[in-house]
Order: C-alpha cells, then sequence, then structure tokens
C-alpha cells in the first residue's frame, strides 16, 4: 500500500536533515506505528506520506501513485488526523464536521454518529473555540474517519486523552481495521504501539531502528518464564518457571495446588525496554 | 458544491467575527457624515467612500482571514481534503466581494435613491472588490503580524493609486489607463456622477482582465510561500 | 525545558513586534509633514469655494487624535499575538508579572505619543494654533493609546475579529467632527467617545475649557481604568 524507499527531507531554512534516510512498507490492511520519542521525526514523515511536505527526496508511493504527484482527488481516498486539532474556532463542532464533510464527494459517514462513537453528541453545538484539549483531540479524530477512506494516517491519535477516551480511540482504530482499512499511526506511548499495531518501527533522530511486530519482538526479546507470586506461611513468595512444558513442571503444580496464588506474570519484555535497548534512547 | 460549501463557511466565520455588525455601523457614520454634506456634494461625497472602503475592504480583511488561518493551520487541514487552491481564493474573493457589494449598496441607495446605475456601479464594486482581494492574499502569505501586514499594504498600494493623480488632474488622465484603480474610476464616474462614457466596455474588459491577473498572482504566490513550504 | 526555549522565541518575537511600534510613532508624523505641503495646495484650488485656512486648528486636533490611534490599534494587535501565543500567562510566573508586563507594554507608550504629538505640533505650525491650549490636552491624548490597545484586546478574540473591531473604533475619530461641525446641543451626542472632549475644550474658553477639560480626564481616566481591570479579568 505505502512503500517508502530511501527518504531524506530537510525543512527548508534549516541546514540539517530531519529524516536521514527511511525504507520501509506498509502493507494493505495493517495497522503500521511509528514509535519514538518527541522530535524524532513521525510528524514530518507522515506529512511528507500524505503529501503536505513536498521537496523530499527518495520516492515514496503509495497506492501505486507518487506522492509528489498526485492531484486534489487522491484526498478523497485518504483520511488524515493532525497531531495539533486544527478547526475553525468560530464554528461549532458539528458544523466543522460538517463543513469538511462537503467537501467530498466520495461517500461520507453522518458527523453526529462519530461524534457518538467518541462521547461528543452532548457537545456537538458547542464552538470549537470552547472545546478542552481533550475534546478538541477527540473531534480531530473525527474528521480522519469523516470520508470512510481507505487510508488513515494519525499522528499522536491518543495524545491528550484520558485512559477512557483512549480505549475508546484504540477500540474504534482496530474496528477501522476489521473493516479492511490501512492505518499509519505514530505514537510516543509503547502502550498504544503495542495494543493496536500489526508492525512498529523504532523511530530515532530521523532514522529507523527497527521494524517489526510488538508481539514477536517482546517474545523474542523476553525470557520464557513465568513468575509466581504466591503465599506461604502469610509471607509473600515468587518463583520462576520455565514456560517450557509447564503443565507437567511438579514444583510449579505444588505451588498451584497448596497455596493462595496472588500474581501470574510471563517474562515478555516491554515495548519500552526493547526500544531502549535498541536505539539506546528513552521514549519520552 | 465545494466552492459553494466554502463560500458558506467563509460568510458564516466573517458573520460571527463581527465583519458584517462593523459595517453596518461603518455604513451608517458614512451615511451620516455625507448626509452633512450640500446636496451638490451628495454624489462626489458617495463617490469617494465607495471608492475608499467598501471596494478595498477585501484588501483590509484578507490579511488577517489569512494569517489567522495560517496560526491555527486550518489552511493545512484543507488541503488534505479535495478543496482545491482555486477554490480555496475564489471562496475568499466571493465572500469579501459580498460584504463589499451589500456595504456599497446599502450607502449608495440610502444616499442616493435609485439615482445611479445599479448594474454597472454594482459589477464594478464586485471586480474590484476581487482585484484587491487577491492582491491582499499575495502581501498575507508573507506577511508575519497584522502589524506589519497593515503598515507595508500603503507602499504595496502605491501603483495601484497612481491613476488618482489623473483624476486630481496633477497628471494626464490617461497616464495610467492601465492600471485597474483607473477603470474603477471612470466607471464609479459613470454610475454614480453620470459622467457619459462611450466605451464601458473597455473599462470592464480591463478589469476582467486584471481579475485573472491577480488571481494567477495570488495562486502563484501562495502556492510559492505556503503550499510549497510546509503547508503552513 | 522544550517549552521554556519555544516561549523565549516567541518573546523574541513579540519584541520585535514591539519594536515596530517605533516605526508606527512615525506614520502620524510623516501626515503632518504631508499635510503641510498639500495643504497650501489644496488651498489654492477650492479658493473659489472656501477658505480651507479657517480649518487650520481643526486639522490640527483631527491629526493629532489620529496617533494614539494608530499606536493603539499596533498595540492592540500585539497583545492579540501575544495571546495567541500564550505570552501573557508565561509573564505571570516571571519577576517582571503580568502587571508589569502591561505597564511597560501598554502604558510606557503613552511617553512617545505624548512626544509623538509635540512633533507635529512644531512641524505643522501653520495658522494661529493656541499653543498653551493645547498641550494641557495632549495628555488626555496620550491616555488614548492604552486605552484603545486594552478595547482591542479585550475586545476582540483574535487578529480577525480585531481588524473588524478596529473598523468600529475608527469611528472614535468622529469626536472631533461632532464636537466642531454640529449645530448647539446636538453635538454633546459626541460626548460619547474621548475625542469629543479634546475637540470641545479647545474650543472653549476661560472656565469652560477647564471644565471641559476636567470632563475629558475624567472620562478617559475612567475608560482607563475599566478597561484594565476587563482586560486583566479576561486574561486569566
Ligand atoms: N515546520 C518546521 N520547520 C523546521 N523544523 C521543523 C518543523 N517542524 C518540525 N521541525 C523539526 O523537525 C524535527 C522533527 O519534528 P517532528 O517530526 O514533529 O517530530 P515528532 O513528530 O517525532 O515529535 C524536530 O527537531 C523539529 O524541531
Ligand atoms: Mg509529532
Amino acid at each position: 500500500m505505502i512503500q517508502v524507499e530511501n527518504l531524506h527531507y530537510t525543512y527548508p531554512g534549516n541546514d540539517k536533515e530531519t529524516i536521514k534516510g527511511m525504507n520501509f512498507t506498509v502493507r494493505a490492511g495493517e495497522i503500521f506505528g511509528f514509535l519514538g520519542p518527541s522530535g524524532a521525526g513521525k510528524s514530518t514523515t507522515q506529512k511528507i506520506l500524505f503529501g503536505i511536505l513536498k521537496n523530499y527526496s527518495g520516492s515514496v508511493i503509495l497506492n501505486k501513485i507518487e506522492i509528489k504527484k498526485v492531484t486534489s482527488d487522491f484526498y478523497e481516498t485518504i483520511g488524515v488526523a493532525f497531531e495539533f486539532p486544527n478547526f475553525f474556532n468560530k464554528l461549532t463542532a458539528l458544523e466543522n464536521l460538517n463543513f469538511f464533510r462537503s467537501l467530498y464527494q466520495s461517500k461520507t459517514l453522518d458527523p453526529v454518529e462519530l461524534l457518538s462513537a467518541v462521547g461528543l453528541e452532548q457537545d456537538k453545538d458547542v464552538r470549537f473555540e470552547r472545546y478542552s484539549k481533550g475534546m478538541k483531540a477527540r473531534l480531530n479524530f473525527c474528521r480522519a474517519l469523516l470520508n470512510d477512506a481507505e487510508i488513515l494516517f494519525l499522528d499522536e491519535p491518543t495524545s491528550g486523552l484520558d485512559p477512557v477516551n483512549q480505549k475508546i480511540v484504540k477500540d474504534i482504530i482496530r474496528q477501522q481495521k476489521s473493516q479492511g482499512k490501512t492505518i499509519f499511526l505514530t505514537t510516543h506511548n509503547m502502550h498504544v504501539a503495542d495494543e493496536v499495531c500489526d508492525h512498529v518501527a523504532f523511530i530515532t533522530d530521523g532514522q529507523i531502528n527497527l521494524i517489526d511486530s510488538p508481539q514477536k519482538l517482546k517474545v523474542e526479546n523476553g525470557e520464557r518464564k513465568v513468575k509466581v507470586e504466591y503465599y506461604q506461611n502469610g509471607n509473600l513468595k515468587n518463583q520462576f518457571f520455565s514456560m517450557n512444558n509447564l503443565a507437567d513442571n511438579e514444583p510449579f503444580r505444588e505451588i498451584l495446588k497448596n497455596y493462595r496464588i496472588e500474581t501470574i506474570h510471563s517474562q515478555e519484555a516491554t515495548l519500552e525496554e526493547i526500544f531502549i535497548k535498541t536505539t539506546g534512547k528513552r521514549l519520552i | 458544491m465545494r466552492l459553494f460549501s466554502s463560500i458558506i463557511n467563509d460568510i458564516k466565520i466573517q458573520f460571527r467575527s463581527g465583519f458584517y455588525y462593523a459595517y453596518l455601523f461603518v455604513c451608517a457614520i458614512y451615511v451620516t457624515a455625507v448626509f452633512q454634506l450640500p446636496d451638490s456634494f451628495r454624489s462626489y461625497g458617495v463617490f469617494y467612500v465607495i471608492f475608499t472602503d467598501p471596494t478595498v475592504l477585501g484588501f483590509y480583511f484578507i490579511g488577517g482571514l489569512i494569517l489567522l488561518e495560517r496560526r491555527q493551520k486550518t489552511v493545512t487541514s484543507l488541503f488534505v481534503t479535495p478543496l482545491r487552491l482555486n477554490e480555496y481564493l475564489a471562496s475568499k474573493v466571493v465572500s469579501l466581494g459580498l460584504l463589499g457589494l451589500i456595504s456599497s449598496l446599502l450607502i449608495a441607495i440610502i444616499l442616493l435613491g435609485g439615482n445611479f446605475n445599479i448594474p454597472v456601479f454594482s459589477l464594478t464594486v464586485i471586480l474590484a472588490s476581487a482585484i484587491f482581494t487577491l492582491t491582499g492574499v499575495t502581501l498575507g502569505v508573507q506577511a508575519q503580524n497584522i502589524n506589519s501586514y497593515l503598515f507595508i499594504s500603503p507602499l504595496y498600494l502605491l501603483p495601484i493609486v497612481l491613476p488618482v493623480l489623473g483624476f486630481l488632474g496633477i497628471v494626464s488622465k490617461n497616464l495610467f489607463f492601465f492600471i485597474p484603480t483607473h477603470s474603477i474610476l471612470n466607471l464609479l464616474n459613470y454610475s454614480i456622477l453620470d459622467i457619459k462614457r462611450s466605451s464601458l466596455w473597455i473599462d470592464f474588459s480591463l478589469l476582467i482582465v486584471w481579475t485573472g491577473i491577480a488571481f494567477c498572482w495570488a495562486k502563484s504566490w501562495f502556492t510559492k510561500f505556503i503550499i510549497n513550504q510546509t503547508g503552513e | 525545558m522544550n517549552k521554556i526555549k519555544i516561549q523565549s522565541k516567541s518573546l523574541i518575537k513579540s519584541i520585535v513586534r514591539d519594536s515596530f511600534m517605533v516605526f508606527i510613532l512615525f506614520i502620524p508624523i510623516f501626515v503632518a509633514v504631508l499635510f503641510r505641503i498639500v495643504m497650501p495646495i489644496l488651498q489654492g484650488y477650492l479658493s473659489g469655494y472656501f477658505d480651507l485656512s479657517e480649518y487650520y486648528e481643526f486639522i490640527t486636533i483631527f491629526i493629532l487624535v489620529m496617533g494614539p490611534m494608530m499606536s493603539g490599534m499596533v498595540i492592540g494587535f500585539n497583545l492579540l499575538d501575544d495571546r495567541d501565543e500564550n505570552i501573557l500567562t508565561y509573564m505571570a510566573i516571571t519577576p517582571l508579572r503580568k502587571e508589569g508586563y502591561l505597564l511597560f507594554k501598554v502604558f510606557a507608550p503613552m511617553v512617545a505619543v505624548l512626544i509623538q504629538s509635540i512633533l507635529i505640533l512644531l512641524i505643522f505650525n501653520i495658522g494661529n494654533i493656541n499653543e498653551y491650549k493645547l498641550f494641557p490636552l495632549l495628555f488626555l491624548l496620550a491616555m488614548e493609546t492604552p486605552l484603545y490597545a486594552l478595547l482591542m484586546a479585550t475586545f476582540a478574540s483574535n487578529k480577525v475579529e480585531g481588524l473588524a473591531f478596529g473598523k468600529l473604533m475608527g469611528i472614535s475619530l468622529a469626536g472631533p467632527f461632532f464636537s466642531y461641525f454640529l449645530p448647539s446641543l446636538w453635538r454633546f451626542t459626541g460626548g460619547l467617545f474621548p475625542t469629543f472632549w479634546i475637540c470641545e475644550s479647545y474650543f472653549a474658553s476661560g472656565w469652560m475649557y477647564l471644565l471641559f477639560w476636567l470632563i475629558g480626564f475624567v472620562m478617559h481616566s475612567l475608560l482607563l481604568w475599566q478597561m484594565n481591570k476587563k482586560f486583566l479579568q479576561r486574561s486569566n
């Protein structure tokens, strides 16, 4: 769906490159995530992918077309949510969505339903300037879905949201995928990358350090062990067991049978640990 | 459809930003002021007011509109939709032109009754307003803030006011015939002051050509300073 | 860290905007020079109709009241930009404080405007202008700069509204016209505009001069005090 080869980009007026040679492929129907600290170049790459930043070098092919050459009609087929919500202050949320909706000739979704999906139906007639940060972020997310596009670009879709709304947004992203959409998202939150992405790319300093599936990464980098915490004579104890043939592991079964279990955890690595191990940088 | 809804949207935003209230008030003041003039000066008063305010209001407002849209990044969000730059610009021209036309007609009708050539007058205001709005776009895409926009604009508009010298009799009247203001003045002369002219179509053709030129100019500078930069 | 960097960048931008003010201060002076040259020419043109020189005093006053309007609007637009960039909230946590910043930004230019009006008087000294009468009025005039700035920054929420509001504020230039051209008591309807009292006072004599100056002073002070309060409220 999206093929990027040898992508370099320098902002006009800057003398240093912001994107320093990227190669990656996003397959149709998957959720592809850019994970990296802020300032790494995630938003910049995304803006190149949907054609806002021109004058890049290398090639970016989207649906078999070089992105430099697309016309306005291309935008019928993609949905974009920028990192910072940008709407008309003087219009209400619904008026804003209705206006953006009217710019598409292709099929569009009902703005009121979209607003309800993210819990904004009560505030649909409130002017954008009166919206809180979290409300703005959710409205921003709605706009990307408006034209029921086959490719979605979401820049930090969960940032600025409370846990409940983060979950709502993540659920909608998964649901979009189940409808066959291709989704490209950026985040500096490893949980988001972990929970929704099929493939995640680690980005630091304008470069890709690694691309893989979160599941595989966690397994490969973790130890195949479980940690059991249990009470023995009122004392909290813990013990590690290999995951191989766990069902036949006698000491493990003894504990399960005889003591009150507090927790059982498999010891795969978290994405954040892997990120730090691979890139030497923290996710902030 | 896209063009139509952009126009409606622009008018809505302009209305809610107080443009229409401000102009209602401004028109009232102009009307009151011109009423104070002796009767024989009244149409000159209307002429002066129309020429200096409603026809150029597009220039005055478009700078702020573009600066604000750039700052709030709504420009960027519009250009990831199928909206064309042509439509974006045309929408600004039409919405501000409407405000100019309504104000001009209000002033002229109250002060002169039906005693002026309404079709010629209206068409002149519409074309003049389009030229000024589009010229404003070319400055708005470069300006850093409103203050620099407002205070660079007199220099920017200097060539456009040259024909006024001709009409004041300071230089030969036809010296600057190719500058749009020459045609605007001619047509307002004709429609308000009833100064006979045999060749309206020359003035109108010149204005239409100038509108086209201004449109291309606005489009290419918008592309150069915004779209080909970072889209902001 | 990043936030502070962005803030200081905005602050530099804001200072650049402020230095633009100096440039603006010269515009009315330039206009005065222009009038000084054009006026006699115009007089020649109009000689058949009426005697322009009768109006020299009025024209002087009109050029004078334009000064604070311009600088006030410039400062007003600066304040609107500052609000966009959160400079004011940022200032609230610095040693300068919000009030100090306002003092520096909005009230200090009064001195500059005062100097500007004196220069205009010196340059535009045609006709029989009574400098002794006009000088005390220049203090009222200077108070209009912060007044216009605060009006704009309080009633407009962004630069586009600022432009529309600026159009309305321009109407306040009508004050001197009310005072000078309207007959008898009718003209006091113009008393709603602070600028009215400046003109009214100048053309009055004796005790009336003093009375109108006083009314003007009270009006300017009250408005300024109210607007300052409103602005600080709004930016909280
Ligand atoms: N409009 C711009 N002009 C110049 N430099 C920019 C611009 N936008 C971002 N940058 C720089 O590019 C780098 C990457 O930014 P960005 O892509 O926004 O990072 P991320 O989205 O990963 O946080 C940063 O160092 C930032 O300062
Ligand atoms: Mg980003």
